[in-house]
């Protein structure tokens, strides 16, 4: 398997697993709303805003997945997932570090994980989109370069 | 095929998410509760007791009371949502140990 090949590969395979993930927890926390607002009422630095984040995170989770269903937004979609990912993990370091009394905010499954588990899984997720934006970036370099030389590849 | 692949995705997880989400039963059962009231003029007012707002989350843990032997909250409570224990559903009454 050539080297693109297998970078396509694993850049699809990131995205369907972000499909996955952000449909699961947006539908989760859609249905289970009142569990999800009311975890976030428990949380001392957010519950002012309890109203506005159980809809919008759902909302802005399901709106991700609408872009990297389209290969012409995918790229976008990664972006957006990096942001939204690295939100939740300095959220969840933040609870780890000074809150003593932690609620889950987490969806479906996923609230079965300890709030370290979930950093862990939150920074693995992170680094399988850092490696998808970069390896995109070199690509379109790598065609930029041949396209403006004009040398046969 | 590839195309429609993102999709299949989309479905499998909705089908995921109807399959794991415990629905009304599932509302932070086991949760426990300190009364803001405790060791305050009016602690032991049945409305204040039976008043869901006097109470604040505080995790699912047991809770460890000192003091004079009156209510400091409740355990093994359900959520109602809001932050709150639901006293239409089962919970335990904690007072000093």
């Amino acid at each position: 398997m050539k080297k693109t090949e297998l970078i396509n590969y694993s850049n699809s395979l990131t995205c369907y697993l972000l499909i996955f993930l952000f449909t699961y927890t947006g539908i989760t926390k859609l249905i289970d709303h009142s569990i999800f607002k009311s975890s976030i009422l428990q949380s001392s630095i957010i519950s002012n805003y309890a109203t506005v984040i159980s809809l919008s995170i759902p909302l802005l989770e399901l709106s991700i997945v609408v872009m990297l269903v389209f290969e012409k937004y995918r790229q976008k979609g990664f972006l957006f997932s990096l942001l939204l990912m690295a939100a939740f993990t300095i959220y969840i370091t933040y609870m780890i570090l000074f809150i003593p009394h932690l609620p889950c905010s987490c969806g479906g499954i996923l609230k079965e994980l300890s709030w370290s588990n979930h950093l862990l899984f939150n920074s693995f997720v992170i680094l399988l989109i850092l490696v998808s934006l970069l390896s995109q970036n070199k690509h379109k370099l790598f065609i930029a370069i041949n396209r403006t030389s004009r040398k046969p590849v | 095929m590839k195309k429609y692949l993102g999709i299949f995705v989309v479905m499998l997880a909705i089908t995921a998410s109807a399959f794991t989400v415990n629905h009304k039963d599932a509302k932070l059962a086991g949760s426990s509760y300190t009364y803001n009231l405790y060791g305050q003029p009016g602690q032991n007012n049945s409305s204040n007791l039976n008043n869901p707002a006097n109470y604040t989350f505080v995790g699912t843990s047991s809770l460890s009371c000192s003091g004079s032997i009156n209510r400091c909250g409740v355990e093994d409570a359900t959520d109602d949502g809001f932050g709150h224990p639901d006293f239409t559903k089962s919970y335990t009454i904690r007072v000093r140990n």
